[in-house]
């Protein structure tokens, strides 16, 4: 089984293209695999056959959806756990969430919302990050979210992450596409957001396509190709932080698994050029 | 655990509040996500649940979508199980929808419950379908398929499409399984049908000597023998050893177990 380097590039795990990665051996262009751990979890059926042909094959990193780990309910115990029983049974190191919320007292809301980036809240979700990490026996890698949403009183991105860093030595799945949507619609300087960020503390990046709307604000689609600006933007980053494993990201209008794979090589290659390896 | 400030409960349940409650007084920045959600819900509605969504117009699929952002207390965290907690929300509101569409939303969620169901749907090795013959069935067991969920409805289905049945005709039950090459298959079930499989789900397993002689009445041997081979075959049951049977009808057919050995 091949490893994950600083150097790997990976795609989302589709359902568009489980047959052609089943049915064919492991391709040379794609050195990871990223999936949802709750859309495959207590599965049977097509889905776990399909999981269990794919994990001989590539390396898996999981990236939740369901976690919530910017909630004030109770951590969900019971969810957590099977996520780490499905982490162990596909040996898979890597466990990224979104700092967000998706849960109020009335129930589940099935989505990622922003949560207040308040100094006063950091020593609560380190709570809930170490009890995280302690279940999992893993580093929680937590990912910027696109927000469409600020609370009055919000610290940036940047010090608000170091801070839980800092506290519980969580890692960080820089999503360079969000925070190229994000700087953009909420008017700060991107390159600075990133450069603000704890280097040692970025575990890989994430890089996918946005809409821009007719009023310029830019939503985080995963629906098109890469932009070009964001492409350049990428290649700032891996210049100031180093190379790490890079995922591109497609949810919408999927193309298929040749175009991803182009579009993979493409982005990586313009990124990659004269950019330091970091050795972890 | 530390407790949450409360000004993040605060300002977290107010912005979850202005999610479920949108209205035009809203911010833009909080109409947005209640469109998200409002669409991920819609769109796990109408993919899981196709006919079911063809029984409505838009407009009502879009007022039980917002009834359900407003009103659901949706403990599933996984975003596929927005389908469970719609069906779930919608059964509590049983006057919302005539019941009759109900069934159907029922019905489809039965469906995807066959897919996802994490049972393994295997055969004993020893005993594939082409191995057992009509003579051998007396020495077997068997068992019911560990997906199979039975379901009765005011509706036949014929090619993927709903033909609802007059209101004093009986109701129609199928058998939702999924096979062994994971299609999951809905079995229409007749009466006779039933009454071989009501033993079977009574016991879990049973030898075939005792489910002949609990439908003795109602078919002769030779008829059960015939079901069980082509129920068999299509994965509805299955033919295991006489070992795995509940201790209930293990004792009664020990003799048995010497043929097989």
């Amino acid at each position: 089984m091949r490893t994950i380097s600083p150097t790997s590039k990976g795609i989302g795990l589709r359902s568009e293209h489980i047959d052609v990665l089943c049915q064919q051996p492991a391709l040379e262009g794609i050195n990871f695999l990223e999936l949802a751990p709750e859309n495959w979890m207590n599965m049977g059926g097509t889905k776990r056959e399909a999981l269990e042909c794919v994990a001989d094959k590539y390396p898996l990193v999981a990236h939740g959806l369901s976690l919530s780990i910017g909630d004030v309910q109770p951590l969900n115990i019971e969810f957590v756990k099977q996520v780490g029983k499905f982490l162990d049974r596909y040996n898979i190191d890597i466990y990224s969430e979104h700092l967000s919320f998706s849960r109020d007292q009335q129930g589940y809301l099935y989505e990622l919302l922003p949560i207040p980036r308040h100094k006063e809240n950091i020593a609560f979700l380190s709570d809930r990050i170490n009890a995280v990490q302690d279940i999992l026996q893993r580093p929680l890698v937590l990912e910027n979210i696109s927000y469409y949403h600020e609370y009055q009183g919000d610290i940036p991105e940047s010090e608000f992450f170091s801070l839980l860093v800092e506290k519980t030595q969580c890692e960080l799945l820089l999503d360079i596409n969000n925070a190229y949507v994000n700087a953009t619609n909420h008017d700060y300087d991107a390159l600075a957001m990133i450069k603000s960020l704890p280097s040692d503390a970025i575990r890989y990046f994430h890089i996918a396509g946005h809409l821009k709307e007719d009023d310029n604000f830019l939503l985080d689609t995963h629906g098109k190709d890469v932009s070009h600006d964001v492409i350049q933007f990428a290649k700032d980053v891996f210049d100031y932080h180093g190379a790490r494993p890079l995922l591109l990201e497609r949810d919408h209008f999927v193309p298929s698994l040749e175009c991803m794979t182009e579009e993979l090589h493409h982005i990586h290659d313009c990124v990659m050029a004269s950019t330091p390896i970091v050795h972890r | 655990m530390q407790r949450p400030p409360q000004n993040m409960q605060d300002l977290t349940q107010a912005f979850a509040n202005g999610v479920r409650h949108t209205s035009i007084e809203q911010a833009r920045s909080i109409t947005r996500y209640h469109e998200f959600v409002r669409d991920n819900v819609r769109s796990v509605i109408t993919h899981t649940f196709p006919m079911f969504s063809q029984q409505l117009p838009k407009q009502t699929i879009d007022h039980w979508v917002n009834e359900f952002l407003l009103q659901s207390q949706a403990i599933e965290p996984e975003f596929h199980h927005i389908a469970t907690e719609f069906v779930r929300f919608l059964q509590t509101h049983s006057n919302a929808l005539p019941a009759k569409v109900v069934s159907v939303l029922e019905y489809e969620w039965v469906l995807f419950n066959a897919e996802i169901n994490p049972e393994i749907v295997t055969l004993p090795i020893k005993h594939q379908p082409e191995t057992v013959t009509f003579e051998s069935l007396s020495r077997c067991t068997l068992q019911l398929n560990p997906t199979l969920q039975l379901i009765e409805v005011p509706f036949h289905v014929e090619n993927n499409a709903i033909q609802f049945i007059d209101e004093n005709e009986p109701s129609q039950a199928y058998a939702v399984y999924r096979n062994t090459r994971h299609q999951v298959l809905s079995q229409p079930l007749g009466m006779r049908d039933r009454i071989v499989l009501d033993p079977l789900c009574q016991h879990g397993a049973i030898t075939f000597e005792a489910l002949a002689d609990a439908v003795s009445t109602y078919m002769p041997t030779r008829d059960v023998s015939a079901w069980v081979l082509h129920f068999n075959h299509t994965n509805l049951i299955w033919i295991d050893k006489v070992s795995n049977v509940d201790s209930d009808f293990a004792t009664s057919n020990q003799h048995l177990s010497g043929d097989l050995s």
